[in-house]
Formats: structure tokens, C-alpha cells, sequence
């Protein structure tokens, strides 16, 4: 696996903040093409931003392995603060809940982002690579083959890692439980 | 779990749930050799494995609602209080509005102590396009610095992307809410009005516009301050917007006080901004909106119901608890209200200040309908406004180069022939051959001189194509009729027209264009009847063949409007006008100076339809523009400052007339030289004004100065001489010089005659003012018939202008005369005209009323008199509990009659009580009323103990008044008696 760590702190920052700021725009312009939706696709959204940094001259020298890490970062950063403001809406913390979006309320099946977040960082500690792998899989939407190729992995040993993982954060998340 | 002991469980995991589940606690036995609680934990996971499904679309749902109501919210409502935006450090919520959540901040970078409301711009709003306008233009909004600006401190791009803006934080209650808690009266709430108007016309001045003015977004502060928040903004991002595929909900307006041109998504301008004005003056007053609120939900909602109804008027809301009660808000304040709210914009104030302008005169008590004469008429000027053409009349050397390069252009690009322009090369350097000082012996050559010497080679040069020899004639022809030079003209127009007609290949474009100046030429030469015909050809040619907003169309509407409202034909004209305008908005643009133009024609003719307040809006915003885009000294400009000092001047406005129309007489010397005849017309506009604030000597300078250019340079016939001609029988009247007055006034009235005819409102007006010379002349005979005369004529026309004041002026005459029962009887008419046009309690019918008392009293009916006196001071005091008008004039012929009764008891508390209100007046105005009172107080104290007093102001009063020729023609009946008769 190739470490993020290649180039300097600074630049890397640098460079999440333009992601972060890529991933906005573009996830503005996507919904705006297609209306109103429901859903974003966020896969889509983490390659257009790809391409489009492709050519900011400070991402041009990065490697698309180390690009994308950080796009899924930034994406995974972003759902996960959005998530947890919505919940401190919901809890009527200093704030009026205005537009807050019907479908969060009523989807039963809603993996809770806050908690996804918590669980995954536990992962991460145990087990890097699979942290790793969840966090390109989820936030990057990055499928298993192309994991395989930035991990210098064989298929069958990311898959192996992302079922691992996956039974992981389902008891975290206790999803298991309803189950049992 | 530590990493050894995760990797254990891993590789026992990984093994196990890939074997078939009923051989996987064999195989867990095996592989966890003894470890119960690697052993339990790998069963948990493959517990796990089994809700894997569950976990993935729940992911997967989470992932995509959780993104896309990112996406869509707020971001606002996820900033914490602390958190930092640029160098602001976020504090409180202040509100939320359309566009965002607006917060205190303060700033973080610990530089200075500065507070500010904070606005992040909502997503969706934060398109590339509006941020990198933003960027340019948050400079210009940055200096925009007035008292009731909340003013742009900073903005920026946050981490995030979206734009911010950090405003002047102004702690503050909403307008409405102020005005509520406050129980703000009606005079205060007009004065915060005001200053918002101030502020908004500031903006204006500077090209801004805020496009989203509504109650909300003015604060008042403790002390009373009023600011406007968020200027600039709205256009700021709407305007980047346009293109993009935005819903309605997201472009920034409100649709309660949205205008309809911005409802519709047109490209809006200052007149959007001057309709929302009127919409918060409606509810600030009335205390509810314009729009039944369920109407204005949605833009279409608002539309609809703004296209489908009428506003209704303020005092009609229907609002219980009105701030202000209805009875006040009737008239001035619902027409001024409705004025702004109107649907076109050029219906609408065309200024934020023209507004407070009628505001402010309302506060002061100046309603333009009690500000009649005492007299019921004076002698009327007329100065034509001025109508500038699209070939502007820069003239000189310069000029004329200017326009036959334009020529050289045209023809070049409309033949593509090498040959062509050869030739018209080859005549503009043969003209300026002329110019050189060596072959014109020295002397400055002038526009003139080469014009003339070019036509000679026009006639004389044989090489020229009849084409090319065409475009130069209509050139050459044109400078000449800019030069007011018509007769010159005129020639030339007809053989370019002649030539283009018999074209081989003949152009219609060109024909049509021939038409229209030799129709402009004659018009200007006051030739209707031969005018209207080529116009009207030349109209119908450009409409077949150009794009209805094409500015040859424009052109021909405009040129035809002239006629029209030169015939008097003043409704024609409105149509033909209002169609230029909206045509060249499309073409031009709203704020183009070729729309200036017609702006001022359109205004013109308001002005002469007696649409004067309508007319006042585009005056200043044809200048506002002249202004803004040519500069000060502009030719255009001093157009405008001449045209807007005439009404000014005709609505009373001296003082603000005065200053206008001395700009403009300085430019047009300065651009054209003292000898020009557009100097003259404007001399004749500074005269006139100078005339009303008495300056009679300087008026008569101007005139005589302006007849003498005339007549140098204008057809012996041409209107601006009768023009100027009359200016001088206004003065002369001014100065109660009769004499000298009538054989002018004669004059003028026979040009017009043999001009614009027996029946055109010009002649009409000159009938009525020699009238009014010979009536104070003593020449009674002659101005009863003349007064007849015009009696009939407006009694059959379309009543443009008062029938009643004709009954009104022949009364006059027939009492001078004696004829005092046929005198009750026109009084009586005027009354009852009066009445139905103005209504009963009007100011212009409670004149009518003491003009018909004085009738009466005269003929001998003293209980009918005393009636109609009291009834008509009934009215003055009724009127006088919304307006400041002068209760004198109600009062002092009451006082007249009543003495004549010798009921002096009654008498002197009215006298005494107009005394004191002309004293209050620091002796503005009426001459004669304070010497009146003096004589007729005078005369009831000598009668009484004080009788010395009141022979010493008896004695002063006849002096005075006598030292007034034909006064005794102006004065009450007993007050004529006791000025003739001294005891």
C-alpha cells in the first residue's frame, strides 16, 4: 500500500482543503444538472472531482492512489459532520430544525454515520489496511478491484478484508442484534 | 483488542465464513484450539456477516441521503457558535433570511475590535459565476458609505467555498416592528421613509441597485436611525445566476414587494427598486401589504395577481388598526404610493428621489392642487421643451467632420465599392480645402461656410454618383437643419429624396430615411400638414421592412410623436411615445443615453397632457442618466437640465428651477457660442423662471437676447420667436405694464393664428393672455369677445384644458364691465365644472365658489353671496386640516362682503386672523392681499375707537396699491370701492 505520508503534511493539507472544496462544488453543480434529487451519488462525485483536480497544478503531481485517499477522507469528513449537525438539530440543540429532509427521519434502514465513524476509526487501530480499504469502499466508493490495484492486493484479499471488516462494524454498529 | 490478538481472529474469521455454515463449528473448534474467547468473538462476526446485507443498504442509504441533504441545507445550520468564517469569529444567530443565516460575528484575527453580521450565502447560491463576481464587486459595494447604509465591512470565501459577506452590525429592530412598538406617528414614520429613499437613491447614483428592499431589511436603531441592510447583494448573485438553470425559489427576491418586471425574471433596474419603496411606504402606513398575503407566497401567485387587479389604494386596505387612519392616506399620500407601486417602471418614479420629492412636499403642505392664483389666471407662457434628435446637435467644424465621416462609414459599408468611397473622400477633403486659413483669408471658417461651399460642389462635381450624392445631401441637409437652418435644409432633403426614389436600384431603407428628415424639417419649420404624410410614409416603411425595435423605427415613431404633440395631438403622441421608449429599453437598454432621450420627448409630452408628476420621474432619470454616461457638460445634459427646469418652473418649483437653468444656458454657450439659437431657447427658460421669482429686468435681458438670436437665425415664422415674443408679454404683465404688454401679445396671437391655426391650444393660450392685457387695459370690449372665443373652442374640444377657467376669466371681464347677472351665471358654470372635475371639496372649486360670491355680490344677491363665501371658506378649512394652504384667500373676500354689509364686527376677526397667517409667511407670495387686509382693517378701525390707527393704514395701504397700474381690476368689490373713494 502506498503511505499518504509522501508528500509534506502542509501540502497535503493543503490539497485536502481543495478537495473538500471540489467536493462541494461539484456535488452543487451535480445536483443542480439533475434538479432536485433524492440521493447524490457520491461515487461519481469522488471521480469528477478526480478529474477535475487533475489539472489544479498543486494535485497534478499527485498519484491517483494518494488523490483518492484524500477525496474519500474529505468525503467521509463531510457526511459525517453533516450527519452529526443534523443529529444536534434533532436533539433541538440552539438551532431550529428548518428543511431538515423528511427521508432521514423515515428511512428505518439509515446506517448511522456518527456511529460508522466511531466504529471505523476503532477498526483502523486493529487493522490499518482495512480501515483503509472501508474508507475507499464507503466514502470513496471505490469497488473492490480498484482497491485491489492501490493496495497491490490480489481481489481475493480485499474481499477477504472487506467482509472481515464489514462483520466488524455491523457489531458495532449492533445491527447484528435485531437479527439475533 | 489489540492488533495481535484482531489478527488472530481475523485469519480464523476469514477461514470460517468462507466454509459452508454447517461445517463451521467444527472447523471453529478446531482453528481457536481452546481459546473460548477468540472463539466466542469469531462467532460474533460471523453473527455479523449474516446482517452483512442490512449493513450495505443501510450504508448505502445513509450515504446518499446524508450527501445530497448536505448538498441541498444550509450549511449555516451547521456552523457552531466559535466557529470562524475568513477573520470572523462566529457568535449568535442573528436571523434567516432568503439567502442565508446571518450571524454576529466579531473578528478573530484580534487586529481590531469590530463587530459585524455575518452572512454565509445559502448553497445553491454559490455558484463560480457568483463567486467571481462577488470578488470584483465587493469593492464597489465596500465604498458605498451613507448614514443609512448598513455598509459592506468585508466578504470573502469561506474554507467551504461559499461566499460571505460581514456587514455592519446594526442593533436594531425591523422597521415595522419598530414603527409598532414605538407607536410612530404618521409625520415620523414618512421621515424614516425618507431617509431609507435618501439611501437608496445614494446607491442608485453609483450604479447600484438592491433588488430586494422590503420592511425586514431596514433596521432602526434605539435613537432612531434608519439603515438599509444588504445592498447590492441580491443583484450581486442573481446576476451571475443568469444562465443557469435556477428555480424561482432560489433567485433572491421576495415576492410581496417584488416588482412585476422582476417576477417575471426580466432584467431588472432602478425602477425595481423605487416599487419595492412604495411597497413598504403601502404597508408602513396602511399596515398591510399590497398584496393580499396569501397572493404573494409564490412569484407566479404575486404576478398573477398583479397582472390580473389593481393595487388597492392605501386608505382602501381596510385595516382597522391602520397606523394611519384612512382619511389621511386619501389623496396625496395614495396617489404618491400608487405612483411608485405603478406596473410599468417608467409609469414610476424614475428616481428614489422624485419620490421623497413628493413626500417631502406632502410633509411641507404643497399640494400642487391649492396653489392657484388668487387671481384664477395668469398669463401663460408656453416654452416648448426640447426635443433632441438622433443625430445630436454638437455643432461647429468638429461636428460636421463627425458627420460626414459617419457618412463615409455608412456609405462605405452599405455599397462595399472602393469607388464610392473614393468619391465622398474626395469631397470631404475638397470641403476642408476651405478650411484652410490661408485660402479663407484668416478668418475662423464656420459650420456654416463649409456647408455651403459643400453644397456648391454637390451641385457643381458631375463625378459623383447619384447614390453617394444622395447620402450627402441627406447629410449635409441634416447638419443644416441642426443648425436650425431649415430653409437651407430643405432643398437638399428633397433632391436626396427625389434621387433615392429613382434609384436604378432602389433602396427603401433609404427612402424611407429621406422621408423621415424632409417630414422632421418641416415639422420643425410648424409645416404639419405637409410634415405628416412623409412621417407617417416613412413610419409605415420602416416597420415592413426593419425589426420592431430597429432605431430607425424608433426614430420615425419619435419623429412622428413630435408632430403630433405639435398639433396637439397630445394622446397620439402619448402612444406613439411610450412605444419608442419601451422599443429602445429593449434595444438600448434601460440606461443608455439614446433612451434618455426618449425618456425626455415621453416626459414632454406627459407635461403637456397635464401629467406632470409622471413627467417630473422621467425628466430626472433622462438626466440621471445624460449625467451619468456623457458627463456634466454634455450638450444632452444641458437638454435635460432645460427641460427639467421649464417644469420645475411651471410646477412652482422656482428655487429648484433657477440653479438647473442657469447650468444649462452656461453649457450651451459654452458648447455653441452666445449666438446660437439652443442658447436661445434657453435663455427663454431661464427668463421665464427668472419672471416668477420676480427678477423681471434679468427675464427681460434674457428674452430680448433670445428674440434677437431668433431672428437672426430662424424662419421669420418659426414658433420659438412667438415663443419668446410671448415670454416678453409675461413680463410685461408681471410688471402690470399693459401697455406695453398688448401690442406684443397681438403679435404672437397673429403668428399663431397664421401657424398653428384658429384652434390649436398655443392660439387659444395667446387669445387668453391678450385678453388679459386688454382686459386690465381697460379694453373690455374686445377681451370679452376673445374670452368668448376661447370659451366655445375648449367647450367643444376634449376638455384638455379648463373650460371651467374660461367661464372664470369672461366672468372676470363681464364684472369689469358691469355685466354683473351674466357674470353669476358663468361663475355659476365654472362651479359646477369645477365640481365634476375636480371634485366638491377641491381647491379649484372653492375658488370657484368665492369668484362666483364676488359675482353675486356685485349683482346685488348678498344672501347668495354670503353663502358661496362661506361655503368656499368651509372647503379651505377642510382642506386645511391635511394640507398648508392659505386661509387668507378664503377669508379676506368674506371680510370684503361682510364690510360692504357694514358688518365690520364680523369682519375683523377674519382679517386679523389672515394677517397674522401673511406675517407668519415672512411676506412671500400675493402682493396684494397684505394691503387689502391693511385697507380694510384700516377702514373698520376708523370707524371704531382706534380711528387715527386706522386712517394712517388706510393712507399707507391706498399708496401702495395705487402705485400698482389697473390694481383696482384685481381687487375685492368694496376693497376697489374703498381705494376709489377715500373718505
Amino acid at each position: 500500500m502506498t503511505a499518504p505520508n509522501t508528500i509534506p503534511a502542509e501540502a497535503s493539507q493543503a490539497l485536502f482543503a481543495l478537495v473538500y472544496q471540489q467536493l462541494r462544488r461539484i456535488a452543487r453543480s451535480q445536483r443542480r444538472a439533475a434538479g432536485s434529487p433524492a440521493t447524490l451519488d457520491t461515487t461519481a462525485l469522488v471521480h469528477e472531482v478526480y478529474l477535475k483536480l487533475h489539472a489544479v497544478p498543486e494535485a497534478a503531481e499527485i498519484d491517483r492512489v494518494h488523490f483518492l485517499s484524500l477525496a474519500a477522507r474529505a468525503m467521509r469528513q463531510i457526511l459525517v459532520d453533516h450527519a452529526r449537525a443534523r443529529s444536534r438539530l434533532k436533539r433541538g440543540g440552539p438551532f431550529t430544525i428548518t428543511g431538515l429532509r423528511d427521508e432521514i427521519g423515515v428511512a428505518t434502514d439509515m446506517v448511522d454515520l456518527v456511529a460508522l465513524d466511531a466504529a471505523l476509526t476503532r477498526l483502523a487501530e486493529v487493522d490499518p489496511r482495512a480501515g483503509q480499504l472501508v474508507e475507499w469502499r464507503i466514502f470513496g466508493g471505490l469497488e473492490i478491484t480498484e482497491i485491489a490495484h492501490m493496495q497491490e492486493l490480489t481481489e481475493r484479499t480485499v474481499f477477504r478484508d472487506w467482509r472481515r471488516a464489514r462483520a466488524f462494524l455491523v457489531h458495532q454498529l449492533g445491527l447484528d442484534e435485531a437479527q439475533s | 483488542m489489540d492488533t495481535q490478538r484482531w489478527q488472530r481472529i481475523a485469519a480464523i474469521f476469514d477461514e470460517a465464513v468462507e466454509a459452508p455454515p454447517q461445517a463451521r463449528a467444527a472447523l471453529l473448534e478446531k482453528l481457536c484450539a481452546g481459546d473460548a474467547d477468540v472463539w466466542r468473538e469469531v462467532e460474533v462476526l460471523l453473527a455479523a456477516d449474516a446482517s452483512a446485507a442490512k449493513f450495505d443498504s443501510g450504508v448505502d442509504s445513509a450515504r446518499h441521503l446524508v450527501a445530497a441533504d448536505w448538498v441541498e441545507s444550509n450549511d449555516n445550520e451547521s456552523m457552531s457558535a466559535d466557529e470562524r468564517v475568513g477573520p470572523w469569529q462566529v457568535s449568535r444567530e442573528l436571523g434567516r433570511g432568503g439567502m442565508g443565516v446571518v450571524w454576529l460575528a466579531a473578528r478573530a484575527d484580534g487586529q481590531f475590535e469590530q463587530r459585524a453580521a455575518l452572512k454565509l450565502i445559502k448553497r445553491g447560491m454559490d455558484s463560480e459565476a457568483v463567486i467571481a463576481r462577488f470578488l470584483r464587486e465587493r469593492q464597489i459595494l465596500a465604498r458605498l458609505e451613507h448614514p443609512h447604509i448598513a455598509h459592506l465591512i468585508d466578504g470573502g470565501i469561506a474554507t467551504d467555498g461559499r461566499p460571505y459577506f460581514a456587514m455592519e452590525y446594526v442593533d436594531g429592530q425591523p422597521l415595522l416592528q419598530y414603527c409598532i412598538d414605538k407607536s410612530i406617528k404618521m409625520e415620523e414614520r414618512i421621515k424614516l421613509f425618507l431617509d431609507i429613499c435618501a439611501a437608496v437613491q445614494f446607491a442608485h447614483g453609483r450604479l447600484i441597485v438592491h433588488r430586494d428592499i422590503k420592511p425586514s431589511n431596514i433596521l432602526v436603531t434605539a435613537n432612531g436611525e434608519a439603515k438599509l441592510l444588504d445592498f447590492g447583494i441580491a443583484k450581486l448573485l442573481d446576476d451571475a445566476q443568469t444562465g443557469v438553470t435556477v428555480d424561482a425559489g432560489h433567485r433572491p427576491l421576495t415576492p410581496a414587494y417584488a416588482a412585476p418586471e422582476q417576477l417575471r425574471g426580466e432584467s431588472i433596474g432602478t425602477a425595481a427598486d423605487i416599487y419595492a419603496l412604495g411597497g413598504v411606504l403601502y404597508e408602513l402606513l396602511s399596515g398591510r401589504h399590497a398584496l393580499d398575503a396569501a397572493d404573494a407566497s409564490t412569484p407566479e401567485a404575486a404576478l398573477r395577481t398583479l397582472e390580473t387587479g389593481r393595487l388597492v389604494a392605501p386608505s382602501k386596505a381596510g385595516s382597522a388598526d391602520a397606523p394611519v387612519p384612512a382619511r389621511r392616506l386619501r389623496g396625496d399620500l395614495d396617489t404618491i404610493v400608487l405612483k411608485a407601486m405603478q406596473r410599468d417602471p417608467p409609469r414610476r418614479y424614475a428616481t428614489a428621489d422624485a419620490l421623497a420629492k413628493d413626500l417631502q412636499r406632502f410633509l411641507d403642505g404643497q399640494p400642487i392642487s391649492a396653489r392657484r392664483d388668487r387671481a384664477g389666471y395668469r398669463a401663460r407662457k408656453f416654452i416648448g421643451r426640447h426635443r433632441l434628435g438622433v443625430v445630436a446637435s454638437t455643432l461647429g467644424v468638429l461636428a460636421l467632420v463627425a458627420a460626414l465621416a459617419f457618412a463615409l462609414r455608412q456609405a462605405r459599408e452599405k455599397t462595399h465599392e472602393a469607388a464610392v468611397s473614393q468619391q465622398v473622400t474626395a469631397f470631404l477633403v475638397g470641403l476642408f480645402k476651405g478650411a484652410d486659413p490661408a485660402l479663407s483669408r484668416g478668418a475662423s471658417v464656420s459650420a456654416q461656410d463649409l456647408l455651403d461651399q459643400g453644397t456648391e460642389r454637390l451641385r457643381s462635381d458631375a463625378h459623383i454618383e447619384p447614390t453617394v450624392r444622395a447620402r450627402l445631401l441627406q447629410t449635409v441637409a441634416t447638419t443644416y437643419t441642426d443648425l436650425g437652418l431649415y430653409d437651407r435644409a430643405l432643398p437638399l432633403a428633397q433632391q436626396a429624396l427625389m434621387l433615392r426614389r429613382h434609384y436604378p436600384a432602389r433602396a427603401d431603407a433609404e427612402v424611407a430615411e429621406s422621408l423621415d428628415e424632409l417630414g422632421r424639417i418641416l415639422r420643425l419649420k410648424a409645416d404639419y400638414a405637409q410634415a405628416e404624410p412623409l412621417l407617417r410614409s416613412a413610419l409605415a416603411m420602416r416597420r415592413a421592412l426593419l425589426p420592431v425595435d430597429d432605431p430607425a423605427v424608433i426614430e420615425s415613431l419619435d419623429h412622428l410623436a413630435a408632430l403630433k404633440s405639435g398639433q396637439g395631438r397630445f394622446k397620439e403622441a402619448d402612444a406613439l411615445l411610450a412605444e419608442a421608449v419601451h422599443s429602445a429599453q429593449r434595444h438600448y437598454g434601460g440606461e443608455a443615453v439614446e433612451t434618455a432621450r426618449y425618456l425626455d420627448n415621453y416626459a414632454g409630452n406627459l407635461d403637456d397632457m397635464g401629467k406632470r408628476v409622471d413627467a417630473l420621474a422621467l425628466y430626472w432619470r433622462a438626466l440621471d442618466i445624460r449625467e451619468k454616461k456623457l458627463g456634466a457638460g454634455d450638450a444632452e445634459v444641458a437638454t435635460s437640465l432645460l427641460n427639467l427646469g421649464v417644469h420645475l418652473d411651471e410646477s412652482g418649483d422656482y428655487d429648484e428651477a433657477v440653479p438647473l437653468l442657469e447650468r444649462s444656458v452656461a453649457i450651451r454657450k459654452k458648447i455653441y457660442g452666445a449666438a446660437h439659437p439652443l442658447v436661445g431657447f434657453a435663455e427663454i427658460g431661464l427668463a421665464s423662471v427668472y419672471a416668477d421669482v420676480n427678477r423681471p429686468d434679468a427675464a427681460q435681458t434674457l428674452a430680448e437676447h433670445a428674440l434677437a438670436i431668433f431672428r437672426a437665425t430662424l424662419p421669420a415664422t418659426h414658433p420659438k420667436i412667438s415663443e419668446a415674443l410671448n415670454m416678453l408679454v409675461v413680463i410685461h404683465v408681471g410688471r402690470r405694464d399693459f401697455a406695453s404688454a398688448v401690442p406684443l401679445a397681438r403679435e404672437v396671437l397673429a403668428r399663431f393664428r397664421s401657424t398653428l391655426g384658429a384652434t390649436h391650444p398655443n392660439t387659444l393660450t395667446a387669445m387668453n393672455n391678450l385678453a388679459y392685457a386688454l382686459s386690465h387695459s381697460g379694453q373690455w370690449a374686445e377681451a370679452e369677445r376673445l374670452q368668448r372665443d376661447v370659451l366655445a373652442q375648449h367647450g367643444s374640444s376634449n376638455g384638455q384644458i379648463d373650460a371651467a377657467l374660461d367661464c372664470e376669466n369672461l366672468a372676470s371681464t363681464l364684472i369689469r364691465e358691469g355685466k354683473y347677472t351674466e357674470a353669476v351665471i358663468y361663475e355659476r358654470n365654472a362651479v359646477t365644472l369645477q365640481r365634476q372635475r375636480e371634485g366638491v371639496g377641491s381647491a379649484n372649486t372653492a375658488i370657484a365658489l368665492r369668484e362666483l360670491g364676488t359675482a353675486e355680490e356685485l349683482a346685488g344677491r348678498s344672501a347668495d353671496a354670503e353663502r358661496d363665501f362661506r361655503a368656499a371658506l368651509a372647503i379651505g378649512e377642510k382642506l386645511a386640516q391635511a394640507h398648508k394652504i392659505d386661509m387668507f384667500n378664503w377669508k379676506v373676500p368674506l371680510a370684503d362682503f361682510l364690510i360692504g354689509a357694514d358688518r365690520c364686527a364680523e369682519a375683523v376677526p377674519l382679517l386679523e386672523s389672515s394677517k397674522a397667517e401673511f406675517d407668519r409667511a415672512h411676506g412671500v407670495g400675493d402682493p396684494v392681499r397684505p394691503l387689502e387686509i391693511h385697507l380694510l382693517l384700516g377702514h373698520c378701525r376708523a370707524t371704531g375707537p382706534r380711528r387715527a390707527e386706522g386712517e394712517g393704514m388706510q393712507r399707507t395701504a391706498r399708496a401702495q396699491l395705487r402705485a400698482l397700474p389697473g390694481i383696482e381690476m384685481d381687487l375685492d368689490p368694496v376693497t376697489r370701492k374703498l381705494l376709489s373713494t377715500p373718505r
